[in-house]
C-alpha cells in the first residue's frame, strides 16, 4: 500500500544551522497502509 | 519596519489566537471570510473517521456546521498558542489543545499547526496539520 502525507516542518535556525526540527502531520494514512485501508 | 500587509496579518492572527484562547469562538469567527476554505485533516477510513467533523469545508456556514458536529463529541478544555510566525499574507501558529471526549470523559492533548492566509483583514484560507492519535486513543478508550 502506498500513502501520502502532508506535513509542517517547524525549523529553528541559529547561525545557519537547524537547531530544532519539529514536524506536525496526520499519521493516519501511514497507519492505514499496513492495515489495507484506502487513503482518503 | 514591517509592511502594512504583514502588520494586518499579524493583527488578525493575534486576534484569532487570542480569541480562541479566551474561548471567544464567535469573535474569532468574525475574522473569517464568508467564502473561507477550511481544511481540517481528512478522515481516514477505519482509523480517524470516528471523528465525523473532519474534512474540508467551503464557506462560513459549513465551517460553523462542522464545529457544531465537533461540539457534540468533544469539548475544549484549553487552547494555548505556543508560537506564531507571520510572513506576508500568511501566518502559522503552533497550538496546544487539551480536550475531552464527551462520550467517555477521556481527556487528550493535541499539538496543532494552524496555517492562515489573510486578505483584506479576513481569514480566507485556514488549514490545520495535526496528529489525531491522542484523539483516537481517547475515543476508543485504549
Amino acid at each position: 500500500m502506498q500513502f501520502e502525507i502532508e506535513f509542517i516542518d517547524w525549523l529553528t535556525v541559529h547561525d545557519g544551522t537547524i537547531v530544532d526540527w519539529k514536524s506536525d502531520t496526520d499519521c493516519t494514512s501511514i497507519l492505514a497502509a499496513p492495515w489495507g485501508k484506502a487513503a482518503p | 519596519m514591517e509592511s502594512s500587509s504583514v502588520t494586518t496579518t499579524r493583527e488578525v492572527a493575534h486576534q484569532w489566537f487570542t480569541n480562541l484562547e479566551q474561548g471567544k469562538f464567535e469573535e474569532a469567527l468574525s475574522l473569517v471570510h464568508e467564502d473561507v476554505l477550511w481544511e481540517n485533516i481528512p478522515p481516514t477510513p477505519g482509523v480517524s473517521d470516528l471523528a465525523p467533523w473532519l474534512g474540508s469545508y467551503r464557506g462560513l456556514p459549513d465551517v460553523k456546521d462542522s464545529f457544531d458536529v465537533w461540539s457534540r463529541y468533544s469539548q475544549m478544555l484549553s487552547f494555548k498558542p505556543l508560537e506564531v510566525i507571520v510572513e506576508g499574507d500568511r501566518a502559522l501558529g503552533i497550538v496546544h489543545e487539551h480536550a475531552q471526549c464527551l462520550a467517555n470523559q477521556n481527556e487528550y492533548d493535541l499539538y496543532v499547526a494552524t496555517y492562515l492566509r489573510i486578505a483584506d483583514g479576513k481569514i480566507v484560507h485556514w488549514k490545520v496539520y495535526w496528529d489525531p492519535s491522542p484523539l483516537i486513543r481517547a475515543y476508543r478508550d485504549l
